[in-house]
């Protein structure tokens, strides 16, 4: 018995009676009809077929059906079909004329790229280092490579896990960038787009340093002090530069060089600093920088000895001097203005004296070479006494008393008087012109290696004081 | 020549000693004390500031007059002399025989016989003047025994002026103490500084001290300097070590004044003392040192003392120094400096001589 099978149509079922994936595949059926056998007793069909023609591994009863459907075919293969008829009484046909059919193959999925980084909405400051990386699903693809995309700008590529670069430098703006997966033979799927920003770099605030003075600086009043900055600007709009004495604005100084003189400034110790005005009032200040103003310069200092009911003042301008004073050199215990240094050993002070006032018993302004600071040292002393008389005075022990003489009336400014100490001697000297010098006296004194010498100016009177004023001040200290 | 107040000195002493003695105190004014006379003004020939009305004066109104210094040089050279004479086993009656004498001679005399005691019997005189501790002339006498004793036992002084009522006079006689030690024993006047509460009256016996133990031993004073709590004192102490081993050894105190200094008033001064003390020295070397200051007031400075001292010395090889600097302010102060110097020479330098 034999019957013509005909193929009436095959249907895709991907996933009739669930769908399961052989080597990433979906299983297929085929339906199938013949036309009836011609015997008459005919109860039943089967469907057989193979993956070879003529063998047919496989059946499929359809009962008395003149269609049948077979299942689980797997994609992508050639499979050859027969139908055979049973009597009732048990006996097959023969098979059918054989059909074949090509199961057609599963299309792959295209392979799948996200990127990781950077995630949309992310931002960064110019310049930026950005970090581009996909995740990439193959799906049974073959990769080739990531290339990376600012717009359609290409940016760069990753042929290898992880598929990551760096975009380096970018420069302020809003981004957008997305991966493209190439694969198979030049096949591209691309990412999401995920957007980016990169914020201009914040501008630095301006700087401001004081170029003078400078920290530590010295200078002897009245003080002309120049207060000058060095700024920075990184960009911004510089308004001024004001200077401070402390919380105190000094003045400012609204261009370059950034510069004004602080004059008269009088002794003291001072903190200033400049503030600099920029864009629409901002401000920032440099650092503070102490100086100090001295009523003399180095190496001079000046000190009231003992009590003094008048505080003593000095000016000085160079190797003139002018003292104020109050007090007395006398007795055992002295109250002056002392304006002196250091002296180690021998040394000398020679002084013009321009003027010397004061009428009163123990009024002085002249020279002195003395032990210590203390109001009871040992001293010895030149100078200008009352009604202008030439003097000598001494204190030879601490606490002791004070002796003197006088030799001859000075008529300042006519008037030089110099101490010179050689080893333990000390003597006082006299001149009207600076050049031609007499010795007045003399005493060996057991002093101290290291001691003072400078000027003094006494009044007579602990509560008054009065001005004397010395120039061409040398010392051999 | 001798005033009437010599012979009222003389006088006193005549009173104490034998006649003979007058002759040889006023020999002893004219040869002992350096007193020279002005050739130029033979006629004032040293007179001596003398009292209003020396004669007629009380014994108060002497005392005054005393305090206020009005005394003849040759004055406390005769006292000094008569002290001298006087067995220190008589001194405690001589003392009292004048006590009460309110005249200048007396007291010049007690000041000398006080010392002379003190220095030989400490202990003696310093019970004596305890128990006149009350009066003026008692707290001259403490004074003069404290400043006397410690300048041959200090800690001894110390502890009897620690035994006396707590007053003035008895912290200044311990001030002056201080300073008497610290001629010969500075590591001792500097242990007692240490003690003295803050104030100037430490500080500057610290910066005093601290300058005569550098001339003893000048790395002992410039390590304890730097033991010192970093302070304002600290800075006083160093530049005042600084400037003392500047004589002997500048290079290692601008070493010590750069390094432990700051910035500031402090170290100017010590710079500049350095400079002067070097300049005495080596001026060329001096010159090298003060270039690398920077363009300051206090190169200014230190440039005309270098060319002041330096002129003195040697004019040629200053001229030589400043003429080579470059133009501009430096070589402007130099060159003043330079000429300055040689209008009114100094007259002194002791580089010269120490040639």
């Amino acid at each position: 018995m034999r019957f013509k099978l005909l193929l009436l149509f095959t249907v895709l079922v991907g996933c009739i009676g669930g769908a399961f994936n052989v080597s990433g595949q979906t299983l297929q059926s085929v339906k199938l009809g013949w036309e009836a056998s011609p015997s008459f007793n005919v109860i039943a069909y089967t469907i057989r077929y193979g993956l070879a023609s003529g063998t047919y591994s496989y059946l499929t009863n359809v009962g008395n059906q003149l269609i049948g459907t077979v299942n689980d075919l797997q994609p992508g293969s050639r499979y050859f079909f027969a139908v055979t008829a049973m009597d009732s009484s048990g006996n097959e046909s023969l098979p059918s004329g054989e059909v074949s059919y090509d199961v057609p193959a599963i299309p792959l999925l295209p392979p799948s790229i996200t990127l990781s980084s950077p995630i949309e909405g992310d931002s960064y400051v110019a310049p930026a280092d950005v970090t581009l990386a996909a995740s990439v699903l193959d799906n049974g693809h073959t990769i080739s490579m990531v290339q990376f995309y600012n717009g359609t700008n290409w940016v760069g590529e990753a042929d290898a896990p992880p598929y990551s670069l760096v975009w380096s430098n970018v420069p302020s703006g809003d981004y957008v960038v997305l991966g493209r997966l190439v694969y198979d033979s030049g096949s591209t799927v691309d990412s999401g787009p995920v957007s980016l920003s990169v914020a201009p770099i914040p501008l630095s605030p301006p700087s401001i340093t004081l170029s003078s003075p400078i920290e530590g600086d010295s200078y002897v009043a009245p003080a002309d002090v120049t207060l000058a900055a060095s700024v920075l600007d990184n960009g911004h709009t510089i308004s001024k530069v004001q200077f401070y004495n402390g919380t105190n604005w000094v003045g400012e100084a609204d261009a370059p060089p950034y510069s004004l003189v602080w004059s008269n400034v009088p002794s003291g110790d001072y903190v200033v600093l400049g503030r600099l005005v920029y864009d629409s009032g901002s401000t920032v200040d440099s650092d503070p920088t102490s100086l100090s103003v001295t009523m003399v310069g180095p190496p001079w200092q000046t000190l009231d000895i003992g009590n003094v009911g008048v505080e003593g003042s000095v000016t000085q301008a160079n190797d003139a001097f002018t003292i104020t004073g109050a007090g007395r050199i006398a007795g055992t215990r002295d109250q002056f203005q002392f304006v002196y240094q250091t002296l180690s050993a021998d040394g000398q002070i020679q002084a013009q004296v321009q003027s010397a006032a004061g009428d009163l018993t123990n009024n002085c302004s002249g020279l002195m070479i003395r032990e210590n600071l203390a109001t009871g040292s040992r001293y010895a002393l030149v100078g200008v006494g009352q009604n202008l008389a030439l003097r000598w005075q001494r204190r030879a022990n601490t606490w002791g008393n004070s002796f003197g003489t006088t030799s001859g009336t000075a008529a300042p400014p006519n008037c030089w008087i110099r101490l010179t100490r050689t080893g333990s001697n000390i003597s006082g000297y006299k001149s009207a012109d600076g050049t031609n010098w007499t010795r007045i006296a003399g005493r060996n004194f057991n002093m101290a290696t290291n001691a003072y010498v400078g000027m003094v100016v006494a009044s007579g009177n602990t509560n008054a004081a009065t001005t004397s004023a010395f120039s061409n001040v040398s010392v051999s200290p | 020549m001798f005033s009437i107040r010599s012979f009222r000195i003389a006088g006193l002493a005549l009173a104490l000693l034998a006649f003979s003695w007058l002759a040889g105190a006023e020999e002893y004014s004219a040869s002992d004390t350096n007193i020279v006379s002005d050739p130029q003004t033979q006629d004032d020939n040293l007179q001596p500031i003398v009292p209003a009305e020396p004669a007629t004066l009380g014994a108060a109104a002497s005392v005054n007059l005393l305090q206020e210094g009005i005394n003849e040089e040759s004055e406390s050279d005769l006292a000094d002399n008569c002290a001298q004479t006087i067995p220190v086993t008589d001194i405690a009656a001589k003392l009292e025989s004048i006590l009460a004498d309110g005249s200048i001679g007396a007291a010049c005399l007690r000041e000398s016989l006080v010392r002379r005691w003190a220095t030989n019997d400490p202990v003696s005189a310093s019970s004596w003047a305890a128990q006149i501790s009350q009066s003026s002339a008692g707290l001259d006498a403490v004074r003069q025994v404290a400043v006397a004793w410690a300048a041959v036992d200090f800690s001894a002084a110390g502890r009897w002026l620690g035994q006396l009522p707590e007053t003035d006079a008895a912290k200044e006689a311990m001030l002056g103490a201080a300073y008497e030690a610290a001629r010969d024993q500075p590591t001792v006047a500097l242990e007692f500084a240490t003690g003295l509460g803050a104030g100037k009256d430490r500080d500057n016996l610290l910066a005093h001290a601290a300058a005569q133990w550098a001339v003893l031993d000048p790395s002992a004073a410039a390590g304890w300097a730097q033991t010192i709590p970093h302070s304002a004192i600290q800075q006083q102490v160093i530049a005042s070590i600084s400037a003392a081993l500047a004589d002997t050894d500048p290079g290692a105190a601008a070493d010590l004044a750069s390094i432990s200094l700051s910035p500031g008033e402090m170290q100017n001064r010590a710079a500049v003392e350095i400079a002067q003390r070097w300049a005495e020295n080596s001026p060329r070397d001096a010159a090298a040192w003060i270039s690398m200051f920077r363009v300051s007031a206090l190169k200014d400075v230190a440039t005309q003392d270098l060319m002041s001292i330096w002129t003195e010395q040697d004019p040629v090889d200053a001229a030589d120094w400043w003429k080579r600097l470059p133009d501009g302010r430096i070589k402007f102060d130099a060159s003043r400096a330079y000429r300055q110097a040689l209008d009114h020479p100094n007259q002194f330098s002791k580089g010269r001589q120490n040639q």
